[in-house]
């Protein structure tokens, strides 16, 4: 009976040492928790490769010392429970000193809570609705290194009234969050800028839907001059080309979930035209070339899927927890709670820019652009400044 | 106005003809094994992706004529969609044959989640959506101001004659005979000499093949294809064939055209109607089973099982 005790408490002893070890590697992880399968995983995929790609980066320059990072693949496949799930393992797990978090809006505002309970930093890739960000909740662990759909809205709703000059505009959204919400802060800009005639209907449609032409017919006999469609890339897409097959060849616009080479690559020709509004810029627009940097990188790893429009954002993602991970190292003291305190004062140097987060999480930096699809590439027309205030021309 | 009913007319058939070639694979596996496969929109989605690597291999090896090139395309479709779900049969529903409806349909949905991962997995880019092969892209034609493509016409066309020929060959033939007998008893229709299991292979065979030709008609319709198209597909099809009746090749049709017209009609009549099409589609599919769970078409005679 002795001997055996004895066994399992040397046993224990080693595992505790062992665990110790491990300790001493210094070795922390980020959670990631994205549409890794399901109908946004192309969004996913890429955002996971270049998020990792800038810890892998952090890691062999050396500049944490002796502290690495570890990125663990956490796939959401879209569903809120399932995303609930994971950011609760990830906040149980006290290893894990930050999150990276959701790209769709829904899913950012059925955890931010979870989250905020675990005290875990939690960066949000995209998740353009603004109630997933302070003020618009209490959870002081969430921050934002895109600008939301307030700001984003606003600017494509001068856009489309003031330089492109519609007046009957039909919005569409696709039942999710964000898009609902896209289309809710669209319509009111729009009416706040000229009053509610621009605004001549809305319809909503669900993901996974292939035929709009019922939808379309009905919206020909309404005569409008463009269709602003806030949904995601495939529906998109296949709307477009419903839309001129059935002759209604006015403009649609579209916004996060439209901009991407995919939806370029799949609408075909039907894609010239289309404008979105973006909360980034072409890679080339980026300071010192280091939009451009990260795509190189990017090509050198040799992912299977693109790094999609969402890429360059959760490359700065990482960059931050890079610096930040960083800083905590040089002063001895790498917790959760070291983290958040960097992440509410720092300011780093990233692919799309350097910037820091204000008192509500958010960058400060928000560059909004307003694209065209020409020559099956997306052609920059206006760009915003710094503080998303006026638009600067860039090409016609 | 009129020419706009008219187009919403054309509308409806369109997308009533793709619900009947998913449907009628759905009637033909209940109808024999009462097994509700939703595994069969997976199948209607592989068809899309064999078409589409038929098609690059074709223009790789220079084939020009684009009519040649959709032969191709249904051809190996259906053969490797067959194939597959024979292969279903084999190692995965035959094992839990006999078993309670709910394994089966548990079963059923598991292998609908491993086809579609494996080909997010290891299809090249998987994970997005994929540009799909026709020589008609474009060519679309207009009567006054109804607009119609060749596609749209090959669709319909299609439906109805498939329709027709799986209900010849399941009335008509010693074949359908089998899969009759092996429906209604599998058991006498065993003792009567019939192998059941070469009746089930076959009948998976037969319905497959038509996912594979619902999965490449889908392609040359909506120009993209991607690895998660075939539950919502299945859905629908699910629903027109219980609409029209589980079991019965017409009432798959019939379903088809109904749920279709029900979509059409609540999106052009009620304002932000698209909103609310799927709710009257159930509604449509709840009223059924409650006051008629046989489906509006009773015709037994027709009846595969």
């Amino acid at each position: 009976m002795l001997k055996r005790t004895v066994w399992a408490i040397s046993t224990v002893l080693a595992m505790s040492l062992l665990a110790g070890g491990h300790a001493k590697a210094q070795t922390y992880k980020l959670y990631v928790n994205l549409p890794l399968s399901g109908p946004w995983s192309s969004f996913g995929e890429g955002m996971f490769n270049s998020f990792k790609l800038a810890i892998d980066q952090g890691n062999a320059s050396g500049v944490m010392g002796k502290v690495k990072l570890e990125v663990v693949r956490g796939d959401n496949a879209g569903d809120s429970a399932q995303a609930a799930s994971l950011a609760t393992k990830a906040g149980a797990d006290s290893r894990v000193i930050g999150a990276f978090c959701c790209w769709s809006s829904g899913l950012a505002l059925a955890t931010h809570a979870i989250y905020n309970r675990y005290r875990l930093p939690t960066i949000l890739g995209g998740s353009n609705d603004h109630r997933s960000t302070r003020p618009f909740h209490k959870s002081a662990v969430i921050f934002r290194n895109s600008p939301y759909d307030l700001i984003n809205m606003k600017m494509l709703a001068t856009y489309a009234t003031n330089y492109a000059k519609l007046k009957r505009i039909f919005t569409i959204d696709d039942n999710t969050a964000f898009s609902v919400t896209q289309v809710n802060e669209f319509t009111k800009a729009a009416i706040k800028l000229h009053g509610k005639g621009r605004i001549i209907g809305r319809e909503s449609v669900q993901l996974g839907e292939k035929d709009f032409t019922p939808l379309i017919t009905k919206l020909k006999t309404m005569n409008p001059d463009a269709v602003f469609y806030a949904g995601h890339m495939v529906e998109a897409a296949l709307f477009r080309q419903q839309m001129l097959k059935l002759g209604l060849k006015v403009p649609m616009m579209s916004s996060g979930g439209v901009f991407s080479n995919t939806y370029i690559k799949v609408a075909g020709k039907a894609s010239e035209g289309t404008l979105a509004s973006f909360w980034g810029l072409p890679l080339d627009h980026y300071p010192e070339g280091r939009g451009t940097a990260f795509e190189k990188a990017y090509a050198a790893a040799k992912f299977q899927d693109p790094y999609e429009s969402f890429g360059p954002m959760a490359h700065a993602a990482g960059q931050v927890y890079v610096q930040a991970v960083a800083r905590l190292a040089k002063a001895g003291k790498v917790t959760r709670k070291a983290l958040l305190a960097e992440l509410n004062k720092g300011q780093y140097k990233t692919s799309i820019g350097d910037f820091g987060f204000d008192k509500h999480g958010m960058l400060d930096i928000l560059h909004i652009g307003i694209f065209r699809v020409e020559n099956a590439k997306w052609k920059l027309l206006y760009r915003t400044d710094r503080a998303a205030t006026k638009f600067q021309k860039i090409a016609d | 106005m009129f020419e706009t009913w008219i187009q919403q007319l054309v509308n409806s058939l369109t997308i009533g003809g793709m619900y009947t070639l998913v449907a009628v694979g759905f009637t033909l596996f209940f109808g024999v094994l009462r097994l509700i496969n939703f595994a069969h929109g997976e199948v209607f989605m592989l068809g899309g992706f064999t078409g589409l690597v038929v098609a690059w291999l074709a223009e790789d090896l220079g084939i020009e004529s684009g009519l040649l090139i959709i032969f191709l395309m249904f051809v190996f479709s259906m053969a490797v969609c067959a194939v597959i779900g024979a292969l279903m049969e084999r190692f995965a529903y035959r094992p839990v044959r006999g078993m309670p409806v709910l394994i089966m349909l548990v079963t059923s949905l598991a292998v609908g989640i491993v086809v579609r991962e494996a080909v997010k997995e290891f299809f090249p880019e998987g994970a997005n959506p994929h540009a799909f092969y026709s020589p008609f892209k474009y060519d679309s034609f207009n009567l006054g101001s109804v607009v119609l493509d060749y596609t749209q016409i090959g669709l319909i066309l299609t439906s109805i004659v498939l329709v027709y020929a799986v209900y010849l060959l399941v009335a008509k033939t010693w074949v359908g005979r089998a899969m009759r007998a092996t429906s209604e008893d599998l058991d006498a229709a065993r003792m009567m000499g019939i192998d059941v299991d070469i009746v089930i292979r076959n009948t998976f065979f037969l319905g497959s093949a038509l996912g594979g030709v619902a999965g490449v008609m889908n392609g040359l319709l909506y120009l993209s294809i991607r690895f998660d198209m075939g539950w919502v597909m299945a859905i629908k099809g699910f629903t027109a064939a219980v609409v029209g009746g589980l079991g019965n090749i017409y009432g798959a049709m019939f379903g088809g055209y109904i749920v279709a017209a029900v979509e059409v009609l609540v999106v052009a009549l009620i304002p932000e109607g698209s909103r609310y099409k799927d709710v009257f589609v159930f509604l449509l599919l709840i009223g059924v089973l409650v006051f008629r769970p046989s489906g509006l078409l009773r015709a037994p005679e027709q009846k595969v099982g």
